[in-house]
């Protein structure tokens, strides 16, 4: 069992989940990707990886959603979830907050963001 | 070196073709033939069309930026200067899709009256710093100086105020003369907080037949036009400094330069005040 943290990276972009994923191991986590919310939400409770990184707009249930559930089961009710959206209004921010996530991140993010926030949540170097 | 000229030329495209849209918008008028979610007015489905739009661009520009800016930052191998220099051009083009994208969704809220913040108590002075610490100067030989005090708090949302600094310093560089200078300076004074930002003017074209009488007159009224719509970026600055209920304006000329004023009443003013018509009108 590597003592690395596992973190779990939700996005039907495949492109977004590759560049998360890259940074996420230039930052010694493991990187556990999946493309809609349900297998996120079955990921998540299987594993108890130490973050999931949850995009808002996923097929099958979206990022709150799976959030909200995530808090409802005492599996994963304290598992630390970031939030990714690609909305520019205010409203998604508090609608994360609401369902429960630690924190989240505006696509199109730096990479020292992402890594400033992942750290944050995980206390994972580099 | 193909992919990178390939990748700018679609930048540009997108920008391009962003500016159509909103000139096509901004000229259609009548009833919409078709409804999104909720929309009753051209202003309302503009508004609308335009969350979606913004929606969809930054998902793409999340995967552009996010690899350009590990390429610059070297984790996908070193770079030659030629190359660091084309990345960095690129990364410069994305930056300025999602500052159009932006400043599109700002003036369409603005217009269709949704535009409102949950203003806080913020010191504006670390965020004037910023935007002149950040100003984008790597390929342009201008300098910034500041003159600012130690504090100055008004009530405005932070991530809005941020963002309207950084983009009138940018606009500042941007439009300086090369070798020229930049000035932002910030003072209180009569409940308001004032902060300046001056560039230093850009030489006149020299144009056969034109008279430099003709010439400086179009660029003088160019300039008295530019905070009254003659460009998006001053138009959603504008926006944002009338939701946090102060103002916007433009003064100079082509030879002296061009200074934008911002003044937004200050934490303790008694004129200060939500617009009414804002005031938890946040469409979402």
């Amino acid at each position: 069992m590597s003592d690395r943290p596992t973190v779990l990276v939700a996005d039907d972009d495949a492109d977004i989940c590759e560049l998360v994923a890259f940074r996420l191991r230039r930052m010694s986590c493991e990187a556990v990707v999946v493309n809609d919310g349900a297998e996120a939400l079955r990921m998540a409770t299987e594993l108890r990886p130490d973050l999931a990184i949850l995009d808002v707009m996923m097929p099958e249930h979206d990022g709150f959603e799976v959030t909200r559930r995530l808090r409802a089961q005492d599996r994963t009710a304290d598992l630390p979830v970031l939030l990714l959206t690609a909305r520019s209004s205010d409203s998604d921010v508090e609608e994360a907050f609401a369902a429960g996530a630690n924190d989240y991140v505006r696509k199109p993010f730096s990479p020292q963001e992402l890594t400033a926030r992942v750290r944050a949540l995980v206390g994972a170097d580099r | 070196m193909s992919e990178l000229k390939r990748l700018e030329d679609e930048v540009q495209e997108q920008i391009e073709a962003l500016e159509r849209l909103r000139e096509r918008l901004a000229s259609a008028g009548g009833e919409p033939r078709t409804a999104i979610a909720g929309a009753t007015s051209h202003a309302d489905l503009e508004g609308e069309f335009l969350e979606l739009l913004s929606h969809e661009v930054r998902t793409p520009l999340t995967s552009t930026i996010g690899y350009l800016d590990l390429m610059l930052a070297g984790d996908a191998g070193e770079l030659t200067g030629e190359q660091q220099h084309c990345v960095a051009v690129a990364r410069r083009g994305a930056s300025r899709v999602l500052q159009l994208i932006t400043d599109l969704v700002v003036v369409a809220r603005s217009e269709a009256g949704w535009l409102s913040f949950a203003p806080q108590m913020v010191d504006l002075v670390p965020i004037v710093a910023e935007a002149a610490e950040i100003a984008d100067t790597s390929t342009v030989d201008v300098s910034v100086d500041t003159d600012l005090p130690s504090a100055v708090e008004v009530p405005a949302d932070p991530d809005a105020l941020r963002h309207l600094m950084i983009s009138l310093v940018g606009r500042a560089v941007r439009q300086a003369r090369p070798g020229g200078e930049v000035e932002v300076r910030l003072t209180r004074t009569g409940g308001q907080a004032l902060t300046e930002i001056e560039h230093s003017g850009r030489p006149l074209p020299h144009s056969e037949g034109a008279a430099l009488s003709d010439i400086m007159a179009r660029e003088a009224r160019a300039v008295a036009d530019a905070v009254e719509g003659g460009g998006l970026e001053l138009a959603s600055a504008k926006a944002v400094v009338e939701a946090f209920g102060g103002r916007l304006w433009g003064a100079g000329d082509p030879y002296d330069g061009t200074r934008l004023s911002v003044e937004i009443p200050t934490a303790d003013s008694e004129e200060w005040s939500v617009p009414a018509n804002r005031a938890g009108a946040d469409h979402e």
